[in-house]
């Protein structure tokens, strides 16, 4: 009989009841003033027809009716119905909570538990991962790389990538004519941009000299095809990007409020930067993080014109000798990538094509052969870092969301259990005329409480463990993350998100289970056949839990396993007692050999100090992620038997060898004056030996390595060292070729790496050894100060991680399911008192009892074990590249944690069935 | 909540109603005065139902209300029927024709 013709009266009337509840203190007051007036019009028909005042007033007013009653039923006629039951919902159900306080408090931190986890890895992979710059429009910045099919006989600093899809390999470097080109080309792009990192930059600011860890060389136009706005000061513009300009910089806002106190005043400050005098004009936007890789943020910011004054590449004298720039555009609007390349490309390839003149390669034949330009998304600067660890932090939010859908069934298996003991409050409700829908939307109503009660006690949990997270220091091939953790909007929005899908997923299975009900079986004792199928979707939801928990299991013991083999891989060289630190004495612009005396002075004086065992220097560190490789040959011996190929090279002073405890197993080691002069000799290791001379011995052969000009040197091995690792702890040793230090001069800067060993604590002698470097330089910054065990440890800070994360996950689950288990078994129990007494009463004895009752539970965790095997297998397949030192399918974790949640199915199953055969069989008979 | 078993009376008032307000708009009171009049003082409209009900009409754009002054001179909210609301008023009385052609000829008087 209702309308319902069409759809627009439907929404008509949607949109009037919404608007009401706006309106509602007007519609309340016209309400009221309507009445009133209805009952003056009455009462004057009344007194027309012969009524006194008073009686007709009476008389009307008695007439209208019960006001409030009728008041009440225009407002449920006029507004949301459900909208004021919900608020009568929630009351109910916050009572409902109240008045069961163990629940709540179980349930909610649960919850609070699992969104927290959530969000807080959901927070660090859209910092991580998802995050654009802070830039105008960051979707129309492109990042420009090149392929080739053909070698570039050039050097490029850039990175190279992998594309996941078409596995074509990309570089992101260009030369400096490249760039100059491309500016010139008109096109797609409203204009392009080059930077690039520059490290290790000394800063001394006030006379104190700071090692900054990091720096961004930036072209003239790069802020403003940003379009960033400075927090102070002004940007670096053209004008700054010219050989005569004054040097400039700008600094970040982190290094402004670090090192100045945030003090306006620096601006126009004039700092040393690498003893060249650079004035700050500019600070950065607080969340600009500049344009390198994820987690690398510099602190300062400098035109690229200055790079060579700097010693970047100072080496460098042709500018086509290099690539080393990388290159943002922005994409003019409805303009395609594609369109980029065909602006650029020919600019490009004229540059190539001069590279290969000014190095002398022959240019390619065919044209076609030329490398060809990409433009692919730069809305997040450099990517290859964000791109290599997706799939880590995909592993991680998977970690996340096992927990929090392992805490989703424990919530619904526990208001199972609830809905089973208020079953005769559903049964009153119903008969009494409660719809179901009522019914349903009450338990969701409480269960939408409780997570969102979860959800806000998430919060200050997410920030914490977002904070873990962070401390964890995951590091991206030697960068630390600097991320900083914040309590944002974003934070609360996806805590409520998670929140509120949570409390429907774990609610409205038992609100379904627990509105099927026959009213009259409620009313006939109340334990008739539904407390089968009830406790069967319990324990589908128990064995789910049990499932994920194994997988969780598996994935700890594997993560575990990786830690603990890293841990105890042999490294080859004594790893404790050892201090490193960083010194760069050439930045002040020093020659080769001015340096190189500063490390033998420094190195001098810590062998001098007492309690130094030793104390040595080399251009390379041990086990830092970072490496040198260069090409050897061995005369005489033909390609592949050591006639030519890769191995790690390392510039050692004498002491090296000593001071590391990599004992020699023949021949010496580097002399104490071959350090200091130019001596070709070298020591190889075993692996080298091996791999270039075969079954013959290597002592007194000459090897052969081609210089930086290309001109091939030749030196004499004159000792076999035994084999170190030397970048990677999980790769094996590669083939290693000291070369004694001085074998640097000309084509590096004096800068290494100092290891002191003492015996005991070698962190006491942190100051003395600060007093050593300021008593040969008191301009001379310390840097990366840290032992050579904590430097091992960070290589492996990923793997950390995910053995903490997931072992501390497992071990939460694991007390879920046990939680839940005992739960359970009890409440199965409780259900077959009678059952049990009668078995009691027949001549059951107690033993039999308490196996009837263990076996269920071990039936329900057995099912789950069974699935989970099945999910553990396919789970850790995604895993199998993280480990080390055993598979994914090592059968010892997997039956560690099979055993784990077996013995929980004894014992939450054993207690409450001891509970069981204690049943007096008159008591649970006599129960009706 | 007696609404469901109240469905057919509510239907029965809001087609009156609307009704009522067929020749032009009227305030409350009006309305419970027209219907008793049309029907020979048969139909007494209970104020208890007539404002839920108008209140229903409208959120349903059946009708709609506006402040008003009535012919002597009081200040009312009148009611006044919608497009929607006569063609509503349309289709009722349509169905409720043929609900009691129905009843009549069970009943044997047609």
């Amino acid at each position: 009989m209702r309308s319902g013709h069409s759809l627009v009266a439907p929404l008509r009337r949607l949109v009037h009841r919404f608007l009401t509840l706006f309106r509602g203190r007007r519609m309340e007051a016209d309400m009221a003033e309507e009445m009133r007036l209805h009952m003056e019009m009455q009462e004057a028909e009344h007194r027309g027809a012969g009524m006194t005042p008073g009686e007709a007033a009476l008389k009307a007013r008695r007439e209208f009716g019960h006001l409030d009653g009728i008041r009440e039923q225009c407002r449920d006629e006029r507004g949301f119905l459900w909208v004021s039951q919900l608020g009568q919902d929630l009351r109910y159900a916050f009572r409902m909570l109240a008045r069961h306080p163990g629940f709540t408090a179980v349930a909610v931190l649960t919850l609070a538990l699992g969104i927290g986890v959530n969000t807080a890895i959901f927070g660090l992979v859209d910092e991580i991962l998802l995050r654009q710059l802070p830039v105008r429009d960051p979707g129309g910045l492109v990042l420009l790389r090149w392929s080739s099919k053909i070698d570039i006989p050039v050097p490029t600093s850039g990175s190279w990538e992998q594309d996941p899809v078409t596995h074509q390999n990309s570089c992101t470097s260009f030369s400096i004519p490249a760039f100059e080109g491309m500016k010139g080309s008109d096109g797609a792009l409203s204009g392009v941009a080059a930077f690039a990192p520059i490290s290790r930059l000394t800063v001394i600011a006030d006379g104190q000299p700071e090692a900054v860890g990091l720096g961004q060389l930036v072209s003239g136009g790069f802020f403003s095809l940003l379009g960033v706005a400075p927090a102070a000061g002004r940007l670096i513009g053209d004008s700054d990007d010219t050989p005569a300009a004054a040097p400039v910089a700008m600094i970040s806002h982190g290094y402004w409020m670090r090192r100045f106190g945030a003090d306006p005043s620096v601006l126009g400050k004039t700092v040393l930067v690498n003893h060249i005098p650079v004035t700050i004009v500019g600070v950065c936007p607080r969340r600009f993080p500049g344009t390198l890789e994820v987690g690398d943020a510099p602190d300062l910011f400098l035109p690229l014109s200055l790079a060579k004054g700097l010693g970047s590449f100072a080496m460098i004298d042709d500018p086509n000798s290099l690539w080393w720039l990388r290159i943002l555009g922005r994409l003019r609007p409805g303009a395609s990538p594609a369109a980029v390349r065909a602006t650029l490309e020919p600019a490009f390839q004229l540059s190539v094509l001069d590279s290969f003149r000014r190095v002398g390669a022959a240019p390619p034949r065919a044209p076609g052969d030329l490398p060809t330009l990409i433009a692919g998304p730069g809305g997040q600067g450099l990517s290859r870092i964000r791109n290599e660890y997706r799939q880590r932090w995909a592993i991680l939010a998977g970690l996340g969301g096992t927990i929090l859908a392992i805490a989703c069934a424990n919530i619904a298996s526990l208001l199972l259990a609830r809905g089973a003991a208020r079953q005769r409050e559903f049964g009153v409700r119903l008969a009494m005329g409660a719809g179901r829908g009522r019914i349903i939307r009450q338990l969701l109503a409480e269960s939408v409480l409780l997570s969102a009660l979860g959800g806000v006690l998430a919060v200050p949990f997410a920030v914490w463990m977002e904070r873990c997270l962070v401390a964890m220091q995951p590091r991206f091939e030697g960068h630390t993350l600097a991320l900083s953790p914040r309590l944002d909007s974003g934070v609360f929005l996806i805590a409520a998100a998670f929140s509120l899908i949570t409390g429907v997923v774990f609610g409205l299975a038992p609100a379904l289970r627990a509105s099927r009900l026959e009213i009259s079986a409620e009313f006939q004792g109340g334990q008739g056949n539904l407390s089968g199928s009830r406790s069967r979707l319990g324990k589908a939801l128990l064995a789910v839990q049990v499932a994920l928990t194994l997988v969780l299991l598996v994935g700890a013991g594997l993560f575990a396993g990786t830690l603990r083999n890293l841990a105890s891989v042999d490294v080859g060289f004594e790893r404790d007692g050892l201090l490193l630190f960083h010194l760069d004495p050439s930045l002040d612009g020093s020659s080769f050999e001015a340096g190189l005396g500063t490390d033998n002075q420094v190195v001098e004086r810590l062998r001098a100090l007492p309690g130094v065992t030793s104390a040595t220097f080399s251009r390379m560190p041990l086990l830092s992620e970072m490496g040198w490789n260069s090409r050897i040959s061995v005369p005489g011996r033909p390609p592949g038997q050591g006639g030519g190929g890769t191995a790690m090279v390392n510039a050692v002073d004498r002491a090296f060898f000593e001071t590391y405890g990599i004992p020699l197993v023949e021949g010496r080691p580097v002399g104490p004056s071959e350090t200091s002069r130019i001596a070709r000799v070298a020591v190889v290791n075993q692996a080298f030996a091996r791999e270039f001379f075969g079954d013959e011995n290597p002592l007194g052969r000459t090897i052969e390595r081609p210089d930086e000009r290309n001109t091939t040197m030749a030196y004499t091995v004159i000792g076999v060292a035994r084999d170190a690792r030397y970048s990677s702890v999980r790769d094996p040793v590669p083939p290693t070729v000291y070369f004694p230090y001085h074998f640097l001069r000309g084509s590096m800067p004096a800068e290494a790496t100092f290891a002191v060993r003492a015996p005991g604590d070698v962190a006491a002698l942190i100051p003395r050894i600060r007093d050593v470097v300021r008593s040969v330089n008191p301009l001379l910054p310390i840097d990366e100060l840290r032992t050579q065990r904590s430097q091992i440890g960070d290589l492996s800070s990923t793997e950390r991680m995910f053995a903490w994360l997931s072992v501390v996950f497992a071990l939460l689950a694991t007390g879920l399911v046990t939680l839940g288990l005992y739960g359970l078994m009890s409440f199965v129990v409780l259900r077959r008192r009678k059952e049990i007494g009668l078995r009691i009463a027949l001549g059951a004895r107690p033993p039999d009892v308490v196996w009837m009752i263990v076996r269920e539970s071990l039936v329900i965790v057995g099912s789950g074990v069974g699935l989970g095997l099945v999910g553990a297998l396919a789970a850790t397949k995604v895993v199998s590249s993280l480990l080390f030192g055993l598979t994914a399918t090592d059968p010892a974790t997997f039956l560690l944690g099979c055993a784990l949640l077996m013995s929980v199915a004894l014992i939450a199953g054993w207690v409450p069935a001891r509970r069981a055969s204690r049943v007096d069989p008159m008591v649970a008979l006599r129960t009706e | 909540m007696p609404k469901d078993k109240s469905d057919l009376l509510q239907g029965t008032l809001d087609m009156l109603i609307l009704r009522a307000l067929e020749p032009g708009p009227s305030h409350g009171f009006g309305v419970s005065v027209i219907i008793r009049r049309i029907s020979g003082d048969v139909l007494q409209v209970e104020q208890g139902s007539l404002y839920p009900a108008l209140y229903r009409l409208e959120a349903e754009g059946w009708v709609r209300s506006e402040w008003g002054v009535s012919d002597n001179n009081r200040k009312a909210k009148f009611y006044e029927l919608t497009v929607a609301g006569r063609r509503q008023l349309a289709v009722e009385t349509e169905s409720w024709e043929r609900l009691s052609c129905a009843i009549n000829l069970v009943l044997g008087h047609a």
